[in-house]
């Protein structure tokens, strides 16, 4: 804390000057920054613009929540739900007799579901369905940039002796033994 | 009371049986390559993942049927598309590429073709496809992208390499990587 | 899960502002605030009673942390847009009526630029307690801070901004 003994210098002021508009500071030194600023031009500017600054923030709005994060929240949520008995499933030990009741259960569980939520949504919806359209653009298109990228088409590399050459090799013997009839 | 509950559990026990298959025959495809591994070698998430298997795949298709007809036939073929890319730090680099080169041993052990190896300035690129009875029906990329990433896929299915050809230079990458940011973000 | 939707309601509005105004950017504070509470979702029931806002806070700012880490990647994949530029200005539409657009949301648009840029943990003291008006015993829970470092924190995230403001504000009392 800068001593009180002393006048206090333009950095001092500007320094203490967010701790002074919340009455922060001892009486002592508020009284002492008070004093500096009636006489001071450039702290005045300096306190104003603080004053501004404070007034300014806590008049910023609230920000309403878009109601598509809800519903893509809730989306995710019951996803991760079906997810969730799934592994439960899989990792159950099937043929253990204790199952019986647990399978009961996670009918009921899901019949509920049902029950709560209403809808009848496939387990996709068309948000996922269109994504999963983009992913597999996105890899058709990586594989095609590779392609143009490495200067190597697949047909000349694999289809050539794994695949054309054999049709061409069954053509072949089936013109022959047409020709020879 | 006691029917109704025996066909309960009979239910559950088939959905959880079918599940399960279906899981099992994937990893029973010729076309398939395990790459849960890889993950291990990071210690950041993936700055990308596209995980689709069957079902999504088929409905996908569906929904593409009238406006792009050739774009459904292959997604109607396709049973699983994994790719998966990470930053890839200058200190791993060696690392990464050593265990590619493992991978690709790997892969040629397994009887897959290596139709593409490029170590070109900091590119590092392997492809691989996987034929059987005359088709093929899988896909692994290890492509070590310059100094900043690495990519790792794994398609699986009856894949026509021709049609990937022609679809793949019809669209443009950089649009797709902002369309796929785009509307991941606003989901 | 009516529990759950209802504290949903309750509290989304806290949380988008907080990432909102922490981020300056929509469509990450959408997704930070879906990211939040799905985890509430997940871990909501190892929350103590009583302590959910404190959670909240916690978790949201973590959230933020991890966006803007994200950011980094995304910025290096499309680097056409300037995405704070145009978001900010997305920011400053919403917030004001076009009658409004006067100096003052000038200065308030300036505001929320060089809030969304000081360091944290001022960033995350001046949010919560200046827009958001939250006790600062709350705010000192919340962030694990003592009472008395929050408020010298306060003053100085203040003075931040008064120091990258000091441009905007010579401007202005020239026009």
């Amino acid at each position: 804390m800068k001593s009180t003994s002393k006048k206090w210098t333009c950095s001092d002021v500007q320094d203490n000057i967010e701790a002074y508009l919340d009455t922060a500071l001892p009486e002592q030194e508020m009284q002492l920054i008070k004093l500096h600023v009636q006489d001071c031009h450039g702290c005045q500017g300096e306190l104003k613009l603080a004053q501004r600054i404070q007034q300014s923030l806590r008049t910023l709005p609230p920000k309403p929540c878009p109601e598509v994060v809800t519903s893509s929240t809730l989306a995710a949520v019951r996803q991760q739900r079906y997810a969730k008995w799934r592994n439960a499933l899989l990792h159950k030990r099937v043929w253990r007799p204790a199952l019986a009741g647990a399978s009961f259960l996670l009918l009921a569980l899901l019949l509920l579901d049902r029950v709560f939520w209403h809808d009848t949504a496939p387990p996709y919806s068309s948000e996922e369905v269109a994504l999963a359209e983009l992913d597999v653009k996105w890899t058709i298109a990586y594989l095609g940039n590779l392609g143009k990228k490495t200067g190597v088409t697949v047909r000349d590399q694999v289809l050539e002796p794994e695949v054309v050459a054999p049709l061409q090799e069954a053509l072949r013997a089936v013109i022959g033994s047409e020709n020879e009839h | 009371m006691k029917t109704i509950k025996i066909m309960t559990i009979m239910l559950v026990l088939l959905f959880a049986v079918a599940l399960f298959g279906q899981e099992e025959s994937l990893k029973k495809n010729p076309g398939y390559f395990n790459l849960d591994n890889i993950r291990t070698t990071f210690s950041d998430e993936p700055t990308l993942e596209i995980n689709l298997e069957g079902f999504l795949l088929s409905m996908a298709a569906s929904a593409t049927k009238v406006a792009e007809p050739d774009l459904a036939e292959v997604l109607d073929n396709l049973l699983y598309v994994r790719v998966e890319r990470y930053d890839l730090p200058r200190d791993k680099r060696d690392e990464v590429q050593g265990k590619n080169g493992e991978l690709a041993k790997k892969l040629d052990k397994e009887g897959w073709e290596r139709v593409v190896r490029v170590r070109e300035n900091e590119d590092d690129v392997y492809v691989y496809l996987k034929p059987e009875n005359k088709k093929i029906v899988g896909i692994v990329v290890m492509a070590i992208e310059g100094s900043k990433s690495v990519l790792f896929a794994n398609i699986v299915g009856n894949i026509d390499p021709d049609q990937i050809g022609r679809l793949g230079n019809r669209w443009d990458l950089n649009h797709l990587d902002s369309a796929r940011w785009e509307s991941r973000r606003r989901r | 899960m009516r529990t759950f939707k209802k504290m949903m309601h309750q509290h989304r509005d806290r949380v988008f502002t907080f990432a909102l105004y922490y981020l300056g950017q929509y469509e990450e504070a959408e997704d930070v605030t879906q990211e939040v509470f799905v985890r509430l979702w997940k871990y909501g029931d190892r929350v103590e009673a009583g302590k959910l806002e404190h959670w909240l806070i916690t978790v949201t700012r973590n959230a933020c942390f991890d966006a803007l880490r994200r950011r980094k990647v995304y910025q290096a994949h499309v680097t056409s847009t300037d995405l704070s530029e145009r978001d900010f200005a997305e920011l400053a539409d919403d917030a004001d009526s076009p009658e409004q657009l006067t100096e003052n949301s000038d200065f308030q648009e300036k505001l929320e630029h060089a809030l969304a840029k000081i360091d944290d943990p001022y960033r995350s003291i001046l949010i919560l307690r200046e827009i958001q008006d939250y006790k600062y015993e709350q705010i000192g829970d919340a962030l694990d801070l003592p009472l008395n470092t929050v408020k010298a924190y306060l003053h100085r995230g203040r003075k931040m901004l008064r120091e990258q403001l000091k441009c905007v504000w010579e401007d202005e009392k020239h026009i």
